[in-house]
């Protein structure tokens, strides 16, 4: 039965950092599957784990505006979080399912469960590329994977509400494009799920057959997700290794 | 193109490949490994001088559509690795079984190699998947 935990951090570095404590801890056995919710109150910009600051984003502008800059764990592109822009997090057994055991395997049966129970409830969401939900052949929806021996971490972003001025001023177009992308700007590739947060939730429950209340997370998980926040996420090195 | 994986290497499950160099064991991920990652952008290796357990996480591989972790395939001491990846990581792509290798251990116990599949073994493993 797969956990469900509906938890937001005020510190950005926190809402990174607990993503990587529920791998964690499922690896360690501690814990097991598990769904996350969360949506920063404040504005926030994140890099894949690889990728190069400096032909991501504009670091001028964030400087200038104070909106700070992080690096998670997960591959993936650049994203501004905030305000409108609802994330889910899963904790997946390798061995849960078989499509799972690769990467791309595991896009399409996590996205296309997800893009089911959007059809189920009257929203033409597709899987496009490899990693992106798209409604009308534009990005509602952006995803990633850490991908340890049991388990694997897959989170993305909900788009249902976000400022394409202030993408375009603190994320430079990007590198990588898909190929429905074409040559689209941040502005005109995005665009906004017609969803209030609260159902994006219970449509995302439903693709995971996960009900009830949300949980509460355990007292070492906050511990761990503080420490890793405060030594990690937060460690310029860490964020400027690229 | 190659689509066997070499006979005189051996494997394991987690997709990472281990060659006997004279009692210096190279390690490195499998072409299925790389393909499915896709182009490699990224890859963090360990530091040298360290002992690590057969199946401890030694190394990250990075791509755009994910940061999969690398296992030793055997317990050891790390003596080197391979410093081509900073600048070309790509390399994993290009050559996965020779210029792509990652890191190399030593101070190995011959009977964790007995563990591991070889190549006809790991061919049945991929076509299962």
């Amino acid at each position: 039965m797969m956990r469900l935990l509906d938890i937001s951090f005020k510190r950005p570095s926190e809402n990174l950092a607990f993503d990587e404590v529920l791998l964690d801890g499922a690896e360690g056995g501690q814990v097991g599957e598990t769904l996350r919710f969360w949506e920063s109150r404040t504005p926030f910009v994140v890099l894949g784990v690889s990728q190069v600051l400096r032909r991501e984003v504009w670091e001028k502008n964030c400087v200038a505006d104070r909106v700070p800059v992080f690096r998670r764990s997960s591959a993936g592109g650049c994203v501004l979080q905030g305000p409108g822009c609802l994330n889910f997090s899963l904790v997946l057994r390798r061995d849960g399912h078989p499509e799972l055991k690769t990467i791309r395997g595991s896009y399409c049966y996590i996205l296309g469960r997800i893009s089911e129970a959007f059809r189920q409830q009257g929203a033409a969401v597709r899987h496009k590329g490899v990693s992106d939900l798209a409604m009308g052949g534009k990005k509602v929806s952006g995803n990633a994977q850490k991908r340890r021996r049991k388990y694997i971490l897959h989170h993305g972003t909900l788009l249902y509400g976000f400022d394409a001025q202030h993408m375009e001023r603190y994320l430079r177009e990007p590198g990588d494009r898909p190929q429905y992308r074409g040559p689209r700007t941040h502005r005109g590739f995005l665009r906004a799920l017609p969803i209030q947060p609260q159902q994006l939730k219970e449509v995302v429950c439903e693709a995971f057959d996960v009900g009830g209340e949300p949980e509460k997370p355990q007292a070492w998980e906050l511990r761990a997700a503080r420490a890793l926040a405060r030594e990690k996420h937060e460690a310029l090195e860490w964020i400027r290794r690229r | 193109m190659l689509n066997m994986s070499p006979g005189h290497l051996k494997y394991t499950e987690d997709h990472e490949w281990i060659r006997d160099d004279g009692g210096i064991f190279v390690v490195g991920i499998t072409q299925y490994a790389a393909e499915q990652l896709g182009d490699v952008a990224y890859v963090e290796l360990p530091e040298t001088d360290v002992e690590v357990e057969e199946g401890a996480e030694v190394a990250t591989v990075e791509s755009v559509e994910a940061a999969s972790e690398v296992h030793a395939p055997v317990g050891g001491i790390i003596v080197e690795v391979n410093e081509a990846l900073e600048e070309r990581p790509g390399l994993i792509n290009e050559s996965p079984y020779d210029d792509g290798w990652l890191l190399k251990i030593e101070d190995v116990d011959p009977e964790e190699l007995d563990d591991l599949l070889d190549a006809t073994e790991y061919e049945a493993f991929l076509k299962n998947l």
